[in-house]
């Protein structure tokens, strides 16, 4: 992280605020999210490229070169040299193991393309560990995860309702994708009703403002070009839906890889990570 | 005032309050004075780190966290939520996995038990936890007498540890720069030959290894010492012999980098070493 992310990060929200009225940074930087939609449909209609081959594409060229060795890391298609570790993910990774008698981790990761987090973490985690890696993704996705990227640790399926037909799941995992749901309080309220222990966020965006917004936004034209419907949450909200549905936080983490940004209304977003036990 | 000139005084500002020391929300900073050649020169010019007014300090925080008033407390400093240092728990998990969810830690310089209670949380499930605080003598007379559990004990060196625990990990947060001969004491380390080695909160420069003074802000505590700084490669270089880096991190209770007036970068990080077979 540079020193520029690393003061920005440790600045407190309302701080970064009045900086942000004083200077009128908002109107001279470009923000990625635009609009205040009262519904997600309204914003999905306002977006281009949302689900396009290209990005598609990008996505998965960049997992093949990780497959393939040639490049140690990809995240949203850009690739690595070297492994960049999301610490936080692999503490709760390795707690919700260790809670079993023999250690094993599985794992239902909801949205994790060709396998983004698990290809990173296996890196990391014991060689001895029994991992079971289920990714839930858009069909597209799924078909080609299949052809190219299953091992007999990683899979891929098409809905929550497949994974645990035929599993038993630790921990869900959702990193930087609950967000893009058109309802995602309904979908939480429906994925609670499975059987599960440990429920992990990451890279989820919240704004600092008393409520949801629905937003639209767009993707910085280096990664590739694209806009997609999403949500911001109120954090105090967010977890308190969770805990409303009988969930218990263990843990709160600064998502390592995102940086702040603000609304054209100056609210700041930011991004964080929960890691909550589920079921009492 | 131009925007650069409010960047620039925007990040003196944020400098000053929450990238040098971990520790303190607003006040002022901690200093490090030119460089000494030895340490008894830089020793002269400190009150050093062995005073009780640092153990009076630390033993109030360590209880407020003992009895559950306070999550945790680090430097002395006590805080509401726990600050996670999340690379050091994924390595001592991973540790513990690899030895049958057993954990043995010498936590070298571990106060009255800061990195014990920061982790205790995640580790507590493990089917044995043992964490071992060897620290100055006055520290670890108080550990003994105050806060040993069934899983925190102290000693006042390493051999008696060994003598009748297998140990997994030696830990190593923040402590090697204010050694008085840190290179003689990683020496000590490798001859221990511990498996695996976890280092963090450790003070680097992008110069070459160099010794100054700290001088500590009062709302932590007054104290000065002396305190190193250590050219990564010249460091990472003594343990290569018998250690692989498994990973290495950035230390997030620290400001990852700070300049000197003098344009120099000082940072901290972290790494895992484990031994070579």
């Amino acid at each position: 992280m540079s020193l520029k992310a690393n003061i920005k990060r440790r600045i407190p929200i309302q701080i970064k605020e009045l900086y942000y009225r004083f200077t009128d940074t908002a109107k001279s930087i470009e923000t990625p999210w635009a609009g205040n939609y009262s519904s997600f449909l309204e914003a999905k209609a306002n977006c281009e490229g949302y689900q396009t081959d290209i990005i598609f594409n990008k996505v998965l060229s960049a997992a093949l070169k990780v497959r393939d060795g040639l490049a140690a890391y990809e995240r949203d298609s850009v690739v690595f040299e070297a492994v960049q570790y999301n610490w936080p993910i692999l503490s709760c990774l390795l707690n919700g193991a260790l809670q079993k008698e023999r250690p094993a981790l599985r794992v239902l990761d909801f949205g994790g393309a060709f396998g983004t987090t698990y290809f990173a973490a296996r890196k990391f985690l014991p060689p001895e560990m029994v991992i079971k890696w289920i990714i839930v993704e858009q069909p597209h996705f799924v078909k080609k995860g299949k052809e190219e990227f299953e091992n007999k640790e990683l899979s891929f399926v098409y809905d929550v309702a497949s994974a645990f037909k035929d599993n038993e799941i630790d921990i869900v995992l959702f990193s930087g994708s609950l967000q893009y749901l058109p309802n995602p309080q309904l979908f939480l309220d429906d994925l609670l009703k499975y059987p599960f222990r440990y429920l992990m966020f990451d890279r989820t965006f919240f704004i600092n403002q008393d409520d949801n917004r629905i937003v639209v936004q767009k993707v910085p034209d280096h990664i590739y070009k694209a806009s997609y419907p999403c949500h911001l949450f109120n954090e105090e909200k967010f977890l308190q839906h969770l805990i409303m549905l009988d969930c218990k936080l263990i843990a709160e983490f600064e998502s390592e890889f995102d940086a702040d940004s603000q609304t054209k209304d100056n609210k700041i977003v930011y991004h964080k990570g929960f890691y909550l036990r589920c079921h009492g | 005032m131009s925007l650069k000139q409010y960047i620039k005084k925007l990040i003196r500002f944020t400098f000053l309050s929450f990238t040098v020391r971990p520790s303190e929300k607003i006040g002022p900073q901690t200093e490090w004075s030119e460089e000494y050649d030895t340490w008894e020169q830089a020793a002269a010019q400190t009150s050093g780190y062995d005073t009780n007014a640092i153990l009076d300090k630390v033993k109030y925080a360590a209880e407020k966290v003992q009895n559950r008033e306070s999550a945790y407390e680090r430097d002395s400093v006590n805080f509401d939520k726990i600050q996670y240092a999340w690379p050091i728990l994924a390595c001592l998990q991973k540790i513990a996995i690899s030895n049958n969810g057993h954990l043995s830690v010498i936590d070298f310089g571990g106060a009255l038990g800061s990195s014990f209670y920061q982790t205790k949380a995640f580790l507590s499930c493990l089917s044995r936890f043992q964490w071992f605080i060897v620290e100055q003598k006055h520290f670890v007379d108080v550990g003994i007498d105050s806060f040993e559990t069934k899983q925190l004990k102290f000693a006042y060196k390493i051999e008696d540890i060994l003598e009748s625990h297998r140990i997994h990990c030696l830990l190593l947060s923040g402590v090697l720069q204010v050694l008085p001969n840190p290179f003689a004491w990683i020496e000590q380390f490798l001859e221990f030959g511990f498996e695996n080695i976890l280092i963090d909160r450790t003070a680097f420069t992008e110069g070459k290894t160099k010794l100054t003074v700290q001088r500590v802000p009062h709302t932590i505590y007054q104290a000065s010492y002396p305190h190193w700084f250590f050219n990564e490669t010249e460091f990472i270089s003594r343990f290569a012999s018998h250690y692989d880096i498994i990973a290495d991190f950035d230390s997030k209770a620290d400001g990852k980098e700070i300049f000197r007036r003098s344009g120099e970068v000082l940072y901290w990080k972290g790494f895992y070493l484990k031994k070579r077979d």
